[in-house]
């Protein structure tokens, strides 16, 4: 047997008897990177060890369920990014809400984004803003598609890795991402048209 | 024509920047409290949870005695109300009694006192 397998099989049995540090290794190796993966997705460091922290937690409260058929770091992977796609879910509620009351106070809604380009020359502030502006077309995506991109393109985790986490296959982990890659290019060849 | 050339060159250039500024989101570290942090989560999930099941347990044994005080709450008001009604009632009714009392009496003194015409 794969002595990593040996290993995890044994520490998910620590963590099921509830064996003192068991836990604590669980969070100590998997804490960076969870914390992260949140943080591709949301893009807010608080926000991201928020929702890294709730994974743990749901870690340790569902681990009686977790029936061994997928890797423990896919696992906790998977409930990482559902957490976040709930947050992002939650947010662009709590904005459809927001863009509601601005319409009933017949505001313009002006500074709730500023313009494409910075008038500030500093690179820093560039970046930034070609962030922001990336993430609003990666908010346009299908949730498959944006989920299997920034998997890939920002957390760098291999196509095997985002099939596991999304229980698909790695040619449909292909085709997600490549289809994502061509739509953000026409979202952000659209925004840009319109901006020029 | 040579404009619209530059144009499109213009965004392609903004297009493909903004695809590799992925590049530029660096990692970030988590904070040191972090493990502590989580564990307090633990903790402020279950406690709730214990709460909710104190909740569940007190109001299920508390429901039959609550039931029972509404009951006699409104057996009691039912009770109030009938007695003030027969109350009323037989207050109503002595007041008509005595009213014809009076009558009848002042009609009998009437007789008494109308001569005899024949």
């Amino acid at each position: 047997m794969d002595p990593d397998r040996t290993e995890q099989a044994k520490l998910i049995a620590d963590l099921r008897e509830g064996v003192h540090g068991a836990f604590r290794r669980v969070v100590e190796q998997y804490q960076h990177k969870v914390v992260n993966t949140c943080y591709r997705f949301v893009h807010e460091q608080e926000e991201a060890e928020d929702l890294a922290q709730e994974t743990f937690v749901e870690v340790y409260r569902s681990i009686a369920r977790f029936r061994g058929e997928s890797d423990l770091s896919t696992w906790i992977y998977r409930i990482a990014v559902s957490k976040s796609l709930d947050f992002l879910r939650k947010q662009a509620r709590e904005r459809r809400g927001g863009r509601f009351r601005q319409m009933l106070r017949f505001d313009d809604g002006l500074t709730e984004l500023p313009a494409p380009h910075s008038t500030r020359p500093d690179v820093i502030h560039e970046q930034r803003e070609r962030r922001r502006i990336l993430q609003r077309a990666l908010e346009h995506l299908p949730e498959n598609q944006r989920v299997a991109f920034i998997l890939s393109k920002y957390d760098g985790m291999s196509y095997l890795e985002i099939a596991g986490i999304l229980k698909t296959t790695v040619s449909s982990v292909e085709s997600l991402i490549h289809r994502a890659r061509k739509n953000l290019q026409r979202w952000l060849h659209d925004y840009y048209k319109m901006e020029s | 024509m040579g404009e619209e050339r530059y144009r499109q060159k213009r965004i392609e250039e903004e297009v493909r920047r903004t695809l590799e500024s992925i590049d530029d989101l660096k990692d970030i570290e988590e904070g040191p409290q972090f493990y502590a942090r989580v564990w307090q989560k633990i903790a402020a999930a279950e406690s709730p949870q214990v709460d909710w099941l104190s909740r569940l347990f007190f109001g299920f044994r508390l429901a039959p005695a609550l039931l029972a005080v509404t009951l006699v709450l409104n057996v009691m008001t039912a009770w109030v109300i009938v007695r003030t009604n027969n109350e009323r009632r037989a207050q109503y009714r002595q007041d008509h009694i005595e009213a014809i009392a009076q009558e009848s009496s002042l009609a009998e003194n009437s007789l008494i006192m109308v001569p005899d015409s024949d």
